[in-house]
Order: C-alpha cells, then structure tokens, then sequence
C-alpha cells in the first residue's frame, strides 16, 4: 500500500450514549484518514472520546452512524465475528496499564497473539525471542507481569502489540502510568519498532512530549476532531 | 455491636453483587434442608410408631410376657380372681391381609379393656357387644374402613396364617388418635386366638400396677415369666433403628459441611472485592474489631436467611423423604404406618441453629482476614492471592494434623458410634483442607502438558485456577468432598451388596423353600406339612426353621430355630472358626451359634455362655459354639438346634422347610408336585425358588439404601452451587483478562471454550482428589461406622464403575456449574479492557 494511501478511512462518524432519559453525543461527524505507516497523535480531554474512537477503529464498538475502513475492510458492516478475526489479524493495543495477562509469563503474553493468527510453535519461539531482544528483555521471558517493573510490562505490551505485524497499533496513554524517563525510553521503543514494522500507530495522549513522536497532532473536542490534520485527507 | 453505616454499606455491597450471596443463601438453604427433611423424616416415623405402640398400650403401666410360647390363659384367670389383679386385659395380636394390605388384629377382652384403652365404637349395639356375644366378628379402625370402603355388617375375607377365614364386621371403632390405630382390627380374644391358631394361649397381660404390686406380683411368677414396664418393648423397637436414623442424620450434616465451604468461599471473595473499601476504613479509623463484627454479622445474617429458606425447603422435602425412610423401617425393622410429616418446632429450631452455626463458623476466617489487613496493604489486590500461595502448605500441615485427630479419635474410643462420625468428619475436614496445597502441585504438572496441547491459552486456563486459589482451591474442595462422598458411599454400598450376595448363596443352601403365604413370617405350618414334604419324589434332604424372640440375660433376641437337613452346615462361615467342627455339636444341642451382630452388641465370643430364660426349666446357660456372619437381622440372632428348643420349651412348630433337590431332578417341576402334595393341607402355602428369594433379598436391600442415595445427589447439588458460585466469583476478577483476550482477537466461542476448559481442569481435579478421599471414606464407613452401627463386617470390593463414575460426576457437575459463567464471560465487551481502572 502506497505511503500516501489512506491505511484508515473515517467518513462522519456519530456516536452517542444514552444517559437516563438524555442522549449524549460524544463523537459528532468524524472524519479522519491516515496512511500506511504514519503515526498520529490523538489530544483531548478527559471524557472527550478518544477511547470511544479507538474502540470504534478497532471494531470493538459501532458507530451509530458513519463509515469506518481499515485496510480495505468495512468495520461497521459486519458481524462481531469478522470484526474480531479483523482485529486478531490487523490491529496491536497497547494500554495505560500495561493489561498484561498476569497468569502468564512475558514470553507466554508476547506468543498469545502468534497463536491465535495460527503460528507454528517453532516460528513463534524464534518471533518471541526476537521481540524480546529488540525491547531488551531477552532475559526476563519467563517472568510473570508481576515480577516485571512499569517500564518493563510495558515494553512486553508493544512486543505483544506488534508480535503478529498488525497493520495498526493503538495505543491509549503508553506512558500515562510511567515516570517521565521510563515513559521516554518506552516511546522511543514504540516509534523505532512501528518505524521498522511500517506500521500504522494511532497514540492517544495528553503529554506534549508524547504528542512529540507522533507525525501529525489531531485534538478531540466536543466531538469533533480538529488540529494539525494532514490537509490532503480532507 | 456493628456500626450502621458500616452495615448499609456492606449490605449495599451485597445488593449491587447479589449472585454471590444468593448462591451462599441457596447453598445453606439447600444443607439446612437436608438436615430438616432427615431430622423430621426420622422424627415422624417414629412418632408414628411411638403413637400407634402406645394406642395399644394404652394406660398399662406393667406387661406379662412370656416369650416366646406366650402365657397360658389360666394364669391371667389365676391372677384376677386368685391375686386380685383386677386392673389387667389380656391381648393377643397377629397379622391378617386383606385385599393386599396387611392389618394388625387384636385379640382383646372387650370386659377388661376400659381402664386400658379408649377404644369408642359405633355399631348396632355398640359394636363391642357383638363381639362377644357373636363369633368371627371384628371392628375395624375408622381410617382403614374409610380408606378400604368397609362398613358395619360386612362380610371379610381375611388370609390368617395361611388359611382363609371369613369375618363380620361388627362395628367401626377409633379413638383419640385415630392414625395410630390405622390398619388395627380389634376381635375377642377368643376370636382372635382361634383365626390365629393359639388356643389356649396369650401374647401378654396389660397391667396397671404401683410399685407394691409390682413387687407383689413379681415374687408369684412362675419360670420363664417376665414383668416389665410398658414402655420397655416401645424402647426397645426404637433402639433398634438408633443407627439407621444416625446414618441419615450424618449424611445429611455432610452438606452443611459442604454448604459451610461455601458460605466461607463467598465471604473471602467478597472481602477480596472490598479491600480497597476495607483499606479506606480501616484508615478513617475503623477498628479491626468493627470489621470483624461486620464481616460476622453479614455472614450471620446469610446463615439466618439461608437456614429459614432451609426450614421451610425441608419441609418440603421431608414428605419425599419420610416414603423412603417409612419403607426402609417397614422392610428391616418393624410395621410402622406413616403417612404425614409431623410439626416439630425443635426440629426446626435446630435446623436455624446448624445452618447459622455453620455460617458463622465459616466466616470467622474470612471476619479475621479484614480485620487484619493493614491500611496500606489491603489495597494491593494480589497481595491476598499470593498469601493464599503460601498459606497452601500451612493449611496442608493443619489439614495433615486435622486428619490425625480424626485417626487419634479412631483408635482411642473404638466402639462409639458418634465418635466415629466425629473421626470420619476430621478426617473429611483434614483432607479437604490439603486439597488447595494438592490442586497447585497438579497445576504444575498440567501447565505445561496443556500448554504443549493447547498452546498459550491452555496454559492461561491452567493458570486462572492457580492465580485464583483462593476460590478455586475452596470450590475444588467443596466438589472432592460431595464427590468423595459419592465414592465412599458408593464402595460401602456395593461391597455391602456384595457380602450380602455372597451370603445369600451361601445361607440360602436348599433349593425350594416352603412357608405359609400372607402377612406374618412367623405364621406356623400346618403340622403334616413336613411328612407329606418327604413323600414328595425328587426330595434329598428337608430342613426346618422358625425365628422365635428369646429372652436373655441382655433382652429379647431372635433365636433361629433349625430342624437341619444334611445341606444345612454349608450355609454358615464362623469367623476364626471351623463350622466341619463345630456343626456336629450344634446338632447335638450342646451349643448354639450367634450372629456376629449380636456378638458385637454384647461382647460375646466363642467359648462364652449365654443365659436363656427357658420355658419352664429356669434360666438356662448355653455356651456359644461360635460367631457367624449374618446380615439378616441389625438387631442379632440365635441359631439353636430344633431339639434343644423343643427339650426347654413346649412350642412344637415350624414356619420354613427347606428341601434340597435330588440332583437329577427339575426344581421347577418339583416346586409343581410340591404345591400339589401340599394342597390337602388347605393352608395358603408360598413355594419359593432360592433364586427368588435371593433376588427379592436384594430387591429391599436396594430399597433400603434409596435415602443414601437421594442424600447423595443433594450433596453433589450444594457442590455444584458451591462451583458456580466460585466460577462467578472467578468471572469477576478475570473479567478484564478476558476483555483482553477478545480484544486481542479471541471469539465469544473461543473464550467459552476457554473458560468452560477452566472448569473442566477444576472439575477433573476434583474427580481425582475425590479418589483418595472417597477410598478412605469407604474403609472407615465399612469397617467402623456399619461395624458399629450395625455390627456387621464385609469384604471391601471396589465396584468397577465407582472411578469413572466419580470422575465423570465431579467432571459434568463442574462442566454445569461452569456453562453459565461461560456464557456470561464469553459475552463480555473487549471493550471493558481499554477503560482505565
């Protein structure tokens, strides 16, 4: 796919949450594209949606109106199992807290998505010794999340985010649970392995020094997206 | 006491998760109302004998027996008139069966009855009259002649020993108590004794005496006389199904167990869910002792609602359970007509009480944990999961020493039946508390060969029950206890059903058997029956036999009559002995041979003596030839030799004759010319095959152990809903790791499938903890509570299916616990995983 090529394709997106007997709207007519490889820095408020948008890219949640492709495929169009297969095979997460499965080890997080897109054993072994070397933990595999510090778990959550190669990672705060340095040496990581992989990666924050890595700044407001937007998607 | 706001928001706490506690409630509920059903099941089955013994007793307080010939009537004359005992009734009682039901029929003098009992009858000339002024006249109770549509002036075709016997009913008759005197047909005692074939003689003397009198009385009596208080037989009756109703009574306390399980899995997940709360209190400046309070107080509160639910499901279910308890008595022990469950508040009361007691005992672990938890610590919610880890090994060497009380228990008192409950419960309590510390170490061994099946989320199934042992480890536990018990009950039963098959073929040596046909086992023969038997073509050997009750220095005992044939020493196995030895002397009338219930009970051996109240020769020393093993009788039995009985007592008679066959010829054609030679007798006889006999032996063995087996099944039903509740107690906390994996691209099948193999490792574990622990229960059930309940001893024979059976069960049970939590977590929104905590 073309660098220039919409990889994300979001055409007046709406969704609102009941409240009681009131409505409220929390994405309000989004449009959005992002190629292949580019990545964007998602700003706003606490509240403002930006989790909502990221559920809705992932397929998690519907919109109650409006289009969302990725990578050619209609999100809003089909079924829950498609959308899930959809998001086993094309997108990577990666969370404030980290959300490493506790009950297995570093390695056993990183080789869980290898396993669902079918992996063999062999290359899942060679792929997790890899990720775990190039996010410098290739001694700590067999540790459980616990045993792991906050920079540590959340370089085991990119190695998971990218481990099967997905077209788009998401990723909600990286660093919102880590001390200014820890937070730095993750993103740096994050940025250098999305670089390597050409991979799309869509990064909600509040930190300017986050928003720093991203290609283009997008601000979430009143549900709507403004800000340093690529002119050539609208 | 609790501090209220403390309390509305623990019980805000409860509202907003209600399953957990619902389930905790149901569980109680459903112990509490075995206890209920059992207690009141047992509770109304002897009431109803207790009424119907004492409608007959009525207001006597001494009776005149003189088992087992009966007195003969001049003495009662003799007394009366001679001794001026004018408060005394005689009675006779046997049995009669009309249309299928079997009624008891009462030989009384209607002249002497007054002072004894109410009896009020209607009828043309008050009905009593026509008893004694008209022959084969009867009065029939109230209910029976309502329920069998019988009414004054009608004509009856009853089956007396045998023989038919047309009787008029003069009258319908009830008292005060109307159900106890159901199936109760009264008749003149001469009436009575002619359809009974006991002329001349009667069963006992109702007396209402005082104390001199009874002194008074006691120095006249003759040889073989016996005077006691009334109530002494009722006493007796009762005693004999003492261990029966402790059986039920310790099956049912199981499930409190396994409900207690339950109530203290709930408490500790819920203390877990609110440490952070907890953690906030504790730093505003609840005291450690105010948490505890609370905690006690919720789970007091639960205790009480479950245990009422349980009253009133008890109730319930103790109408189902007292047709089996009421059938189980009929078939072993004695008559007893019942047909509704009685109201007794103390039952109910205990009911509160255990299930309550149960609650509380259960969560002052779980009261303890929050109120020591620190402020800061209990925030950290991993903090408790890994002190679980490492209290395992703890609470292993607490179980290990729980188990050795129970075995201290074992060989210290070695005779008392509770005392063996209490030693079978620790051992339980013991071994399920080893099961977390057992289940961690069989993780370690599954995790990777699931991990080399399945793959990352086969370890991930595997792990989710280690990381939650703090439930997991409990449910597992409850479920190796209701499973265990399925196993132990399971091996008791079927060894029990084997020993007693084998006894059967061994006892049953004859190949016909002939008695008379109709109610009453002990009706006599027709005297010719045994001469025109030996004319028969085909017959080897003949042997005879009737149980009659003896009077001992210890009580009344059945005593096995034997007129023996050439078959009949093969049918005894003497334990330590030789029977080749023995036999020629029981024949001879020198020994006689005791069953080894009746050993057990009194402490006999071999070589011992016992004292029998002959007839007419005074008490009589017998020395004991040896112990056989006989499941006929709970109670014991005597075998003595026809000519011993017939040298003490004036009592001619036999109620079986065994034949053995001519090898060559054919038992069913056999049986036929026997019917036929026996015709002339005009006696209603019953020819039985050995194999009929046999089966029908095993047919009531069976019945007698539906209860155990309805109990069974309820205990597993507290487990399951221990599983769910720990399931849905486990769905909570990994509901975010689920929301992760669907995320990540797991389908709503895929993690079913997950979660639904989570609980089948549970339950599979469960199945094989159970093994273990059903084994031990089976040896301490067979070889000390029935030895002491009962007295019997058995070959252990592990039944095939029990292990697959245990597996399977303890596998389906977890598999249905866990379809809904399943369900309800394969449904859960990815989503939940993006939002911030």
């Amino acid at each position: 796919m073309d660098r220039n090529e919409s990889l994300i394709r979001v055409r007046d997106l709406h969704r609102a949450y009941r409240e009681g007997d009131r409505s409220r709207v929390v994405l309000d007519g989004i449009n959005l594209d992002v190629p292949q490889g580019e990545i964007v820095g998602l700003l706003g408020r606490s509240g403002s949606g930006k989790s909502t948008l990221l559920n809705l890219l992932a397929g998690i949640d519907r919109a109650d109106q409006g289009e969302v492709w990725i990578a050619g495929i209609d999100l809003q169009g089909g079924s829950e199992r498609r959308r899930t297969l959809f998001r086993r095979t094309h997108i990577g997460f990666v969370y404030q807290f980290f959300n490493l499965i506790p009950t297995l080890t570093a390695a056993d997080n990183i080789r869980l998505p290898l396993e669902l897109n079918g992996a063999g054993t062999r290359e899942a072994q060679v792929r997790v010794y890899r990720l775990l070397e190039s996010v410098g933990l290739e001694d700590r595999g067999g540790a459980f999340p616990d045993d792991l510090s906050g920079g540590e778990q959340q370089r085991v959550a990119v190695a998971r985010a990218l481990a099967h190669r997905p077209p788009v990672v998401l990723a909600d705060e990286p660093t919102g649970n880590l001390d200014a340095e820890t937070g730095k040496s993750v993103m740096d990581l994050l940025a250098r392995m999305v670089v390597e992989h050409g991979t799309t990666l869509i990064l909600v924050t509040h930190s300017a020094a986050v928003a720093g890595f991203a290609d283009r700044c997008l601000t979430l407001e009143a549900g709507r997206l403004s800000g340093d937007h690529d002119t050539t998607a609208w | 006491m609790v501090n209220r706001t403390l309390l509305r928001g623990a019980t805000a706490f409860h509202a907003r998760h209600p399953w957990q506690a619902v389930l905790a409630v149901v569980a109680v509920a459903l112990g509490v109302a075995m206890v209920v059903a059992v207690d009141l099941a047992n509770e109304s089955a002897l009431r109803a004998f207790r009424l119907s013994a004492e409608a007959v007793t009525g207001t006597a307080t001494h009776q005149l027996t003189s088992p087992p010939v009966g007195i003969a009537e001049h003495i009662y004359t003799d007394l009366r008139l001679r001794h001026g005992f004018r408060l005394s009734a005689p009675f006779v009682e046997g049995a009669a069966a009309y249309h299928g039901e079997t009624l008891r029929l009462l030989g009384i003098d209607p002249l002497a009855e007054a002072p004894f009992r109410n009896w009020r009858s209607s009828g043309a000339g008050g009905g009593a009259s026509r008893l004694l002024s008209e022959p084969d006249t009867v009065l029939m109770a109230s209910l029976t002649a309502d329920r069998m549509k019988i009414s004054e002036g009608d004509q009856l075709n009853l089956v007396v020993s045998g023989r038919q016997v047309l009787v008029t009913v003069a009258g319908i008759f009830e008292n005060e108590n109307p159900q106890a005197i159901d199936g109760v047909m009264l008749a003149d005692i001469a009436t009575a004794q002619e359809l009974l074939g006991s002329e001349g003689r009667i069963d006992r003397i109702d007396l209402i005496l005082t104390t001199d009198d009874a002194d008074r009385l006691a120095r006249l009596l003759s040889q073989g006389m016996v005077l006691e208080a009334a109530s002494a037989g009722t006493r007796n009756m009762l005693n004999m199904t003492r261990a029966f109703h402790t059986n039920l009574s310790a099956m049912s306390l199981l499930s409190v167990l396994v409900g207690g399980f339950l109530i203290y899995n709930m408490m500790t997940f819920t203390i877990l869910r609110r440490r952070a709360t907890l953690g906030i209190q504790r730093m505003l400046g609840v005291t450690r002792r105010e948490i505890f309070l609370l905690v006690l107080a919720e789970t007091l509160a639960l205790g009480l609602i479950g245990s009422l639910s349980g009253v009133v499901l008890g109730w319930f279910l103790g109408h189902g359970l007292l047709r089996l308890v009421a059938r189980t008595i009929n078939d072993i022990y004695f008559a007893v007509n019942v047909t509704s469950l009685s109201f007794e508040p103390w039952l109910l009361t205990k009911g509160i009480i255990v299930g309550a007691g149960a609650a509380v005992l259960a969560g002052l672990g779980p009261a303890i944990e929050a109120s020591r938890a620190s402020p800061l610590e209990v925030r950290r919610r991993s903090s408790l999961e890994r002190s679980g880890h490492r209290w395992a090994p703890w609470l292993s060497l607490a179980g290990l020493l729980v188990c050795g009380a129970g075995y201290g228990v074992l060989r210290l008192v070695e005779r008392d039946l509770g005392f063996g409950f209490v030693a079978l419960f620790l051992l339980v309590t013991g071994y399920a508390m080893m099961v977390p510390a057992a289940v961690l170490l069989m993780l370690r061994v599954a995790a990777p060969v699931m991990g080399g099946l399945t793959g990352v989320t086969g370890r991930f199934a595997v792990r989710g029950v280690s990381a939650g042992l703090s439930r997991t480890g409990l449910a597992i536990s409850a479920l190796v206890v209701a499973t265990a018990a399925t196993v132990g009950v399971g091996i008791m039963i079927g060894s029990f059903r084997d020993s007693v098959s084998v006894w059967l073929h061994q006892t049953l040596q004859s190949d016909i058997y002939v008695s008379v046909d109709g109610p009453g086992s002990d009706a006599l023969l027709d005297p010719r029956v045994e001469g025109l038997m030996r004319e028969v073509q085909g017959v080897d050997s003949l042997s005879t036999g009737r149980v009659v009750p003896l009077r001992t220095a210890f009580g009344d005992v059945d005593a096995l009559v034997l007129g023996p044939g050439t078959h009949s020493r093969d049918g005894y196995r003497l334990l330590g002995d030789d029977i080749e030895r023995i036999w020629p002397r029981l024949e001879n009338a020198e020994v006689v041979l005791v069953s080894e219930p009746l050993a057990w009970q009194h402490g006999i051996r071999s070589g011992d003596t016992i004292e029998l109240l002959a007839g007419t020769a005074g008490p009589l020393q017998v020395p004991v030839g040896g112990v056989f093993r006989d499941y006929s009788s709970s109670s014991g039995l005597l075998v003595m030799a026809r000519a011993l009985y017939e040298r003490y007592w004036d009592d001619p008679g036999v109620a079986t004759v065994g034949v053995r066959l001519d090898p060559a010829a054919d038992p069913d054609e056999l049986a036929g010319r026997l019917r036929m030679a026996l015709s002339e007798t005009g006696q209603d006889l019953r020819v039985s095959h050995a194999a009929a006999i046999r089966e029908m032996s095993l047919e009531v063995f069976d019945r007698t152990f539906a209860v155990t087996r309805v109990l069974r099944w309820l205990t597993i039903g507290v487990a399951v809903v221990g599983f769910l509740s720990a399931l849905l107690a486990l769905q909570i906390e990994q509901a975010r790791e689920h929301a992760l994996l669907r995320a990540t691209g797991v389908t709503p099948a895929g993690l079913f499938a997950l979660v639904l193999s989570q609980t089948g490792i549970m339950g599979l574990m469960a199945g094989l903890l159970a093994l273990p622990l059903g084994g031990l229960m089976s040896v301490v059930l067979i070889h000390v509570i029935n030895q002491r309940a009962f007295g019997w001893s058995m070959e252990t024979t592990i039944p095939p299916e029990v292990i697959p059976e245990a597996l399977v069960l303890s596998l389906v049970a977890a598999l249905v616990a866990g379809t809904l939590p399943a369900l309800r977590m394969s449904r859960i929104p990815p989503a939940l995983a993006l939002r911030e905590e």
